[in-house]
């Protein structure tokens, strides 16, 4: 079991059911978007006491659907900034819980959000846990990763 | 004058000199973000300011930058060596400028997009663009501030 897998799993199968009523699982299929998928990935950062960064990575189709849910518009009706507004309220709500595990004082960042294939690069930083979740038939992944020691 | 705008220019100009020993020079306008060439770092602030310092550079000045920084040949530079550069960099530059923002705030470490998207931050505004030239080549910083409208609000105003 990786740190923080059973709070990740359930805080996000919380958040996507509290906030667009959908059922997300956990699943042993690791996520990786066809060269061809158009992924869009979500971070916060973590800082103060415990450094690191929790990030959300989604392919584009999923992330489109999420924001018509939240913000009651056909598919055809969300614009660009409404996914990237709806992606990164769902990282910031993930951060903003696994924060809650760790030690005191420390501050969650803004989120950011990027279109990619490779994910986010953090130079300085090493992955501590990856799930990968199962939406709809999509997947999409949670990460938490931390600041290197030596960085 | 746009906010910290002189200090931006400035303490840019002070990490390129002293890190790379290259010139820089303002420039007037917007840099044009190419949709497959630009790259994108930023670090962000937390605390009692909120926001993020994004600095993007077209793919070719991230070579010329990397190869500097590391006294590498031309066309040397691996995918780790720009991380470290361009990560090094907005380090150095947030860095001075989380100095000049009200205390407790503490700096994120770098965040990068390499794939020509810019780096988006929802429930934010540009409240500084700087744009620079370097070795021949356009770049640009921009400063994001939080914009303090809960999300629960915006999601009513839709």
């Amino acid at each position: 079991m990786q740190q923080f897998e059973t709070e990740i799993c359930q805080y996000t199968e919380n958040i996507w059911k509290s906030i667009l009523n959908l059922d997300v699982k956990k699943t042993v299929e690791e996520y990786c978007p066809p060269e061809e998928e158009d992924v869009l990935a979500g971070c916060v950062h973590i800082s103060g006491e415990w450094e690191g960064v929790v990030a959300l990575d989604c392919p584009h189709e999923l992330a489109k659907k999420a924001a018509s849910i939240m913000f009651q518009l056909s598919e055809d009706e969300v614009a660009p900034d409404l996914i990237q507004d709806a992606l990164g309220e769902l990282t910031n709500m993930t951060g903003g819980n696994l924060k809650s595990l760790l030690p005191e004082p420390c501050f969650l960042s803004l989120p950011a959000v990027t279109m990619t294939q490779q994910g986010f690069r953090i130079p300085g930083s090493e992955l501590l846990t990856s799930v990968t979740f199962q939406c709809w038939g999509y997947k999409f992944k949670v990460s938490v990763l931390k600041k290197s020691e030596e960085s | 004058m746009q906010f910290l705008e002189k200090e931006i220019q400035q303490y840019t100009h002070l990490v390129c000199s002293i890190l790379l020993d290259f010139e820089i020079h303002p420039l007037p306008g917007t840099f044009e973000q190419s949709s497959t060439d630009t790259i994108s770092g930023s670090v962000q602030i937390s605390g009692k300011w909120n926001g993020a310092i994004m600095l993007s550079l077209p793919s070719a000045l991230v070579n010329t930058l990397t190869e500097k920084m590391f006294s590498l040949e031309p066309g040397k530079a691996s995918v780790e060596d720009k991380k470290d550069a361009i990560g090094e960099m907005v380090n150095m530059i947030g860095g001075n400028i989380k100095a000049l923002l009200p205390d407790p705030s503490t700096l994120s470490t770098p965040l990068l997009a390499f794939e020509g998207h810019s780096l988006q931050f929802p429930s934010t505004k540009v409240v500084t663009h700087c744009h620079f030239e370097c070795q021949g080549k356009p770049f640009a910083i921009s400063l994001f501030e939080r914009v303090e409208k809960p999300f629960k609000e915006r999601l009513k105003s839709k």
